[in-house]
């Protein structure tokens, strides 16, 4: 059943709408079993979330008879930002992310944060899909704060996803909906993969089969649970992080998500006027390289790389 | 005077970015009495703020050669961060998009905005005073007033020196974290943001009311010995005095009053039209008795937006 569940008068004719399309076992009762909710398009140029959403929908329509609990699927939470290539809030280059909880008189931005919240809120899980931006690739990935880590992590292992990355809780990242939405007693997890502005099919078979795994494991659809591979858990290791020494053009001359060794070369960053040579970047540590410059602009400090040294870890 | 190239980052094609500060100090420099920063523009849409910076810089580059004891305290004026973005029209970093403003202290190791913030922050560290000229981020247009942000540091007596009409005092929210302002408190520097102008304009009444307002401070608190009229007895404002006014309505918006009027209550605010037929979709009026401190400055309006804030006396 698509819901409109609140708007927003626009000023020249037009409003924004957040719509929900909700699955139960029975579409006259209100919410059944346990609810979760799968939602995407924070930013306005990530799409990898919409397109999983859609091949869940996919699913859930030929599979009516499995529903056993409350799915609901978000798409598009910034749609005016989804639907123009804008990963802000249009006019008021808010970071819709960075707003939560929002309130209800108050920018345009801030009331979108706000409905959000009151239309999600009461979930047992949330699933927030991100991609990453235009700048990084990244390998399949569920990220955690700290502090809710041991409700969390559990949850994360079933996504079918290559790495579960625990991270310091970090002040502006309270502003975030999912940091909200764990305040407020939903586990709600963060996925992140893919490129901006571009999906990754692949990926996104892979986290539907997670997503899957997930809800017939928590019994929301009847059926049993899917095998996943078993994810490299940062807990277990440490993640490094190569910045560009230098400005310039970056070129890899590595693949993703393969793993790698001390010294190796990731790539070279290159002077477009050509009049000094090449500078190669270097793996500092071995371990598996998640996370890969996609845009080659970079000044010195541009992030080129992460790798998460598994020696210690938990990685096959 | 002397003039010091702060920062300096090679672009891949474009000329270097460079942040330049001006330093003034008593000739015998142990006799400083005190120690001020300034700091603008740390987005590319502060020009009212750079401005005004920059007419400080000059206005006591002027003053030290016609008197050599007239400087009496360590001061150093950034007018412009983001060069760049004034370069540009942007507000942010220009490749990442990213605010400068949200990266303090910075980090050395990370990311270019951070390292910017990293390397200005090693300059900016130490000082008794911190002031920061900021424009509003959203589109208010607002009276001219000091913003301190409950952090254990701040020195609520000295926020009048600026003789601005009001100061708001309000608690540390999630945002602030990586602000200058926040960071500088954190440091023990006392620290204001002084919150002015509109969005990518420079109005010379206004430029010259700031100007005003940085030499009382500078010379109250002993940073430099020159004369200069009291200025206004600061109100100090917390949330509980402030009035949020929204436009039920979204349309086309026509404020009916300016800031810095005393209206009272049920006096007409503004109108929202609709933004095709035209007809009067809302008026909105004042709830309460008080001071216009900001209104909505675009013509376009969204449901449910602050059309105006009042602060009262309660
Ligand atoms: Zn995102």
């Amino acid at each position: 059943m698509l819901e409109t569940l609140f708007t927003i008068e626009l000023p020249v004719g037009e409003s924004y709408q957040l719509k929900r399309h909700r699955f139960s076992p029975n579409e006259d009762q209100p919410e059944q079993g346990k609810r979760i909710s799968i939602i995407s398009g924070t930013h306005g140029d990530e799409l990898e979330g919409v397109y999983v959403i859609t091949m869940l929908a996919e699913w859930l329509k030929s599979n009516r008879d499995k529903i056993r609990g409350t799915i609901d699927l978000y798409p598009s939470l910034n749609s005016l930002g989804i639907d123009s290539i804008t990963r802000t809030v249009p006019f008021y280059q808010a970071d819709l992310n960075r707003i939560f909880p929002g309130t209800s008189r108050d920018t345009f931005p801030n009331q979108i944060a706000y409905g959000i919240i009151e239309a999600i809120k009461g979930s047992n899980i949330a699933i927030d899909i991100h991609a990453s931006n235009i700048f990084l690739r990244e390998l399949p990935q569920v990220r955690i704060a700290k502090t809710y880590a041991e409700h969390l992590v559990p949850l994360a292992k079933k996504l079918n996803m290559d790495f579960i990355w625990v991270h310091d809780a970090i002040t502006v990242l309270e502003a975030t909906l999912a940091h909200t939405l764990n305040s407020l007693g939903t586990h709600a997890l963060v996925v992140e993969y893919g490129v901006g502005m571009r999906l990754t099919p692949g990926y996104g078979q892979q986290l539907l089969t997670g997503i899957l795994n997930l809800l017939a494991s928590e019994g929301i659809i009847d059926m049993m649970p899917f095998s996943v591979r078993e994810p490299c858990y940062s807990d277990h290791g440490r993640v490094y992080y190569v910045n560009a020494p230098a400005a310039g053009l970056f070129v890899p001359a590595m693949d993703h998500c393969q793993s790698v060794k001390a010294e190796q070369i990731i790539g070279h960053i290159h002077d477009p006027y050509g009049v000094n040579p090449p500078i190669p970047c270097l793996t500092p540590g071995s371990g598996v390289l998640f996370t890969l410059r996609e845009y080659p602009i970079v000044y010195e400090g541009s992030l080129i790389a992460r790798i998460f040294d598994a020696q210690t870890g938990v990685c096959q | 005077m002397t003039r010091h190239t702060l920062l300096n980052l090679a672009s891949p094609s474009r000329d270097a970015f460079r942040v330049e500060g001006f330093r003034f100090a008593p000739r015998q420099h142990n006799d400083a009495d005190t120690s001020v920063a300034i700091v603008a523009g740390l987005n590319g849409h502060e020009l009212a703020q750079m401005h005004a910076a920059a007419q400080l810089v000059n206005f006591l580059q002027t003053h030290q050669a016609e008197d050599p004891h007239f400087i009496t305290g360590e001061i150093l004026i950034v007018p412009a961060v983001n060069t760049f973005g004034f370069n540009m029209g942007e507000r942010n970093w220009p490749l990442d998009k990213t605010d400068i403003n949200a990266m303090f202290p910075g980090f050395d190791q990370g990311e270019t905005s951070q390292r910017i913030a990293h390397h200005l922050f090693e300059h900016l560290k130490g000082f008794e005073w911190g002031i920061e000229l900021e424009d509003r981020r959203d589109q208010y247009d607002c009276m001219p007033y000091v913003r301190m942000i409950k952090s254990g540091f701040e020195d609520k007596k000295a926020a009048a020196y600026f003789g601005l009409q009001f100061a708001h005092y309000r608690d540390f929210v999630p945002s602030d974290a990586g602000s200058l302002q926040y960071n500088w408190s954190v440091w023990h520097t006392k620290t204001y943001g002084l919150v002015f102008g509109n969005k990518q304009q420079i109005e010379t009444h206004t430029t010259n009311q700031i100007l005003d307002s940085l030499i009382r401070f500078l010379a109250k608190v002993g940073a430099i010995r020159t004369k200069i009229f009291a200025g206004y007895a600061t109100n100090i404002v917390t949330q509980d005095a402030i009035t949020l006014i929204p436009s039920q309505r979204a349309g086309v918006f026509e404020p009916r009053q300016a800031v810095g009027s005393f209206v009272k209550k049920g006096d007409l605010l503004g109108k929202v039209f609709d933004s095709l037929d035209g007809s009067i979709r809302e008026k909105i009026y004042a709830p309460v008795d008080g001071l216009i401190t900001c209104h909505y400055h675009y013509p376009l309006i969204y449901q449910n937006t602050i059309a105006y804030r009042m602060i009262s006396i309660v």
